[in-house]
């Protein structure tokens, strides 16, 4: 389970906000409960460390600790996922 | 003059008259009835398997309650008898 | 033998091996000795592990297409050799969870739950912490499990590595590191699947636990550590979905594939279309003169060889699409497309059906199962007929070369005009419908990309088969039957000979020995009169007749009502009827015929049938009229209900009636004639 350092500031922002390289762990999915449970069994379940690769539209990450997934998203969707940040 | 009757382009006609219109189908041709027999199967045929009639027919049937692959409409080991 | 071995604190449940009937059950199978008892094995894994390759080189062509019945979803069952006998092997769909609310999800538990013999999981190596909470679901139905671990092949070569012995002993279960690509361990996994075992840890149910699971999993198999090096990925995919590159690159392959599609299957087109032809023309020879050869031939092989022209297309095209799946980009394309469709709110699932029925609409609206949001799915189903598939392109050919002689320039542009006037209709449609009857936000969507790798010939091979195969059997039957039909409506009721044909007749045995050519003239003409004859006073000249006031407004007269009306069985029998009504004969490309079509004129004896206004209204029709039965039939199968079929009829015909009216109303008022 991958958290930061307790040392910096976190925020939650929705995964459009970030930038291509940045990092994050991700938050909750904030859709309907069938879309949460399928971008959670794809890899953007709680706790689940990302990076981002692609801003915009679609906007594509990186899942798991070991980087082993690779997910695109339209920009709708990436609205609705929150992902812990450090400052 | 002899009117020759040239070969049949399609098939034998057999000379219609006003008083027995069904001399328009060659009733005494066996081969008349055997593809009439076949299209109406395919006729059959289409609307089975194209209207939804066996939809209406088959109201009434619960679904299975396991699902098993089925090829063709036939479970592939439905011809095993049980021991 | 195939029964499993359990550990002794399993509780002992009875499950008896399934065992197939007589050996000629699965396609290529050999009898069975008493010693093997196949067994049944179920194929499970999530999308893009390389599953259906493993299934390819374990069963090859020794497999059918199955349905899950009561549903669209289709899988294969296949038959694997191993050195105890033989196994048959279920292919289900790839699902990221058994435990997802998911049609295919519920359809993998369902089969779980009916007690397969042996469940084999196929993860793959090079992203393998994400693979195990499926293992881990799998594990927790107390089934016998094997786990495949595929792609090995490919993590070796990025650093990857997977400890399998650990996991084995971990688990407790055979795990077996293979490639499907190179074939790689293939031997050992088909003799594990004869020896599977019942795992002897199971993951928990809650979500910490089931996390501590996987990640402890993660740990023994040591591959929690590999990273990627992706940068060339990352340059690719933003490539791709670069707003303007990624369009780019789209147009360039869809060019490559359309060409491919009209270029490259005309050969293979060209011969069938011949092939058919001679075999017909001997068959006629060879058997007696008669009603039943006359059915065989004008009906069954050109109905046959009329449906089997499409074959060489399909397999093209779902070939072409393998090959672009495999490589990783279609995911990205799909992207692409999601920009351009949703406005008309589709989805970017819907470009490969879409695209598909510009050669077929039939495997086009089957490949929209792939669409995940059902109203999405469903409007993309009605539409996709207005796509300008193959059958259309003869109807097009002979009314734009009616219309442009001898400038193919503007022929050429009529054409293209056609395709786009198609694609429109349909996507505007698909608004229209997702406006009102299908309303809703469609569904965000989520693609895994997959790594791009070097696409599998032979998968695409197999690819092209199944999808050919069952064009085939869908197709085919429906095609046959109406052919067969519709020989039938148009040879009865006989018509005797007509005055003018008997005329022609005598006149030719008058001049039989002094002019032998102009008697072969006038009796070519004699048998023309008469094959108009008999098609005017038959089944089918009597419906033409009867819908000619329907069809009069929009030009069509009743020659050209007969040509509408069999179309609809099959639009391209339109040409070949059109020669027939105006001719006697039906290959329009005999010596005159084309010429004989353009200067028919109408029952006054003084307007042409085909004006030029009655030929650009019928062209209109032929673009947007719904005139193919087997894709009402598909379409109600797979929207789920003839409901959706029927608006699908009455909305296409309705369009094309509508817009052939205005077309003509333009052409009246243009003073074109």
């Amino acid at each position: 389970m991958a958290t930061l350092p307790e040392t910096t500031t976190r925020r939650i922002v929705p995964l459009t906000q970030l930038k291509r390289g940045d990092r994050g762990v991700v938050s909750e999915a904030r859709t309907d409960d069938e879309s949460k449970a399928l971008l959670g069994a794809m890899g953007l379940r709680a706790n689940e460390p990302i990076r981002l690769c692609r801003h915009g539209e679609p906007c594509i990450v990186m899942t798991g600790a070991c980087e082993s997934c690779r997910i695109g998203l339209t920009r709708r969707l990436a609205d609705r996922v929150f992902v812990e940040v450090a400052m | 003059m002899r009117s020759i009757m040239m070969e049949p382009i399609l098939m034998e006609p057999i000379l219609a008259t006003t008083s027995n219109p069904t001399a328009s189908f060659p009733v005494g041709d066996w081969q008349f009835w055997v593809v009439t027999l076949v299209f109406a199967l395919a006729i059959a045929w289409l609307c089975w398997n194209v209207l939804p009639l066996r939809q209406i027919f088959r109201k009434g049937r619960s679904a299975p309650k396991r699902t098993v692959l089925t090829v063709e409409g036939e479970r592939p080991d439905s011809r095993a008898k049980d021991h | 033998m195939l029964a499993p071995r359990r550990p002794s604190t399993a509780i002992m449940s009875d499950t008896p091996s399934a065992s197939l009937g007589p050996s000629d059950e699965l396609p290529g199978d050999a009898a069975n000795d008493a010693a093997g008892q196949p067994a049944h094995v179920i194929l499970l894994g999530i999308p893009n592990t390389g599953k259906t390759t493993l299934f390819n080189r374990l069963c090859g062509l020794r497999h059918k297409t199955a349905n899950f019945p009561g549903t669209t979803l289709e899988s294969r069952i296949g038959s694997v050799k191993a050195e105890a006998g033989t196994l048959r092997l279920d292919d289900l769909p790839g699902v990221y969870s058994i435990e997802l609310n998911q049609h295919e999800a519920r359809v993998c538990r369902e089969t779980l739950e009916g007690s397969p013999d042996a469940v084999c999981v196929v993860l793959d190596a090079t992203s393998l912490p994400r693979n195990l909470q499926l293992l881990g679901e799998v594990l927790r139905r107390r089934l016998p499990t094997v786990v495949a671990i595929n792609m090995i092949d490919l993590a070796r070569r990025r650093g990857i590595a997977v400890n399998t012995e650990a996991m084995e002993a971990e688990l407790g279960i055979p795990v077996v590191a293979i490639s499907a690509r190179s074939g790689e361990g293939i031997d050992r996994l088909t003799s594990a699947m004869t020896n599977p075992r019942y795992a002897r840890t199971t993951m928990p149910s809650d979500a910490d636990g089931e996390r501590a699971w996987v990640d402890r999993l993660a740990q023994v198999a040591e591959a929690d550590t590999a990273t990627l090096d992706d940068t060339l990925t990352d340059r690719l995919d933003r490539a791709f979905t670069h707003p303007v590159l990624g369009i780019a690159v789209f147009a360039i392959v869809m060019t490559g594939v359309f060409w491919a599609l009209f270029r490259l299957a005309t050969i293979p087109m060209d011969f069938i279309d011949s092939m058919f032809g001679q075999f017909g023309a001997w068959v006629a020879g060879v058997l007696p003169e008669g009603l039943i050869t006359s059915m065989l031939v004008d009906g069954v092989i050109a109905g046959v060889g009329g449906a089997a022209v499409f074959l060489p297309q399909i397999c093209l095209l779902f070939f072409l699409f393998s090959l672009l799946e495999d490589t990783g980009y279609l995911a990205r394309a799909t992207f692409v497309v999601d920009r351009l469709l949703r406005p008309f709110g589709l989805p970017g699932h819907a470009f490969i059906p879409l695209l598909s029925s510009h050669a077929c609409a039939l495997p086009g609206i089957m490949a929209a199962r792939a669409i995940p949001d059902r109203r999405e799915r469903i409007a993309t189903i009605l539409v996709a007929p207005f796509m300008t598939c193959s059958a259309r392109l003869p109807v097009y050919v002979l009314l734009t070369t009616l219309l442009f002689r001898d400038r193919p320039a503007l022929a050429a542009l009529a054409f293209t005009g056609c395709y786009a006037l198609g694609a429109l209709a349909g996507v505007f449609s698909a608004l229209l419908f997702r406006r009102t009857i299908l309303r809703g936000e469609g569904r965000p969507m989520a693609l895994e990309l997959p790594s791009y790798k070097q696409p599998s010939v032979r998968d695409a091979l197999m690819s092209a088969w199944d999808r050919g195969l069952v064009f085939a059997k869908n197709a085919g039957s429906v095609i046959l039957a109406i052919s067969i039909v519709l020989w039938w409506l148009a040879a009865y009721p006989v018509s005797q000979p007509s005055v003018g044909s008997v005329v022609l007749t005598q006149g030719a045995s008058m001049v039989a020995e002094s002019q032998p050519e102009h008697a072969e003239e006038l009796i070519a003409q004699a048998k023309a009169l008469d094959a108009t004859a008999q098609l005017e006073h038959s089944f089918a000249g009597i419906l033409g007749h009867a819908v000619e006031p329907v069809m009069s407004p929009i030009g069509f007269d009743w020659r050209i009502s007969i040509g509408v009306l069999s179309s609809f069985a099959a639009r391209e029998v339109f040409v070949s009827t059109m020669a027939v009504v105006f001719t006697g004969e039906d290959d329009i490309e005999g010596a005159g015929v084309f010429e004989r079509i353009r200067d028919a004129k109408r029952d006054d004896g003084v307007t042409p049938v085909i004006t030029r206004a009655t030929a650009w209204s019928l062209l209109v029709f032929f673009v947007l009229a719904m005139q193919c039965l087997p894709t009402l039939v598909l379409t109600a199968r797979e929207a789920g209900g003839w409901k959706w079929a029927g608006l699908q009829f009455v909305w296409m015909t309705g369009v094309a009636y509508g817009a052939s009216l205005i077309t003509i109303t333009i052409c009246h008022a243009a003073g074109v004639t």
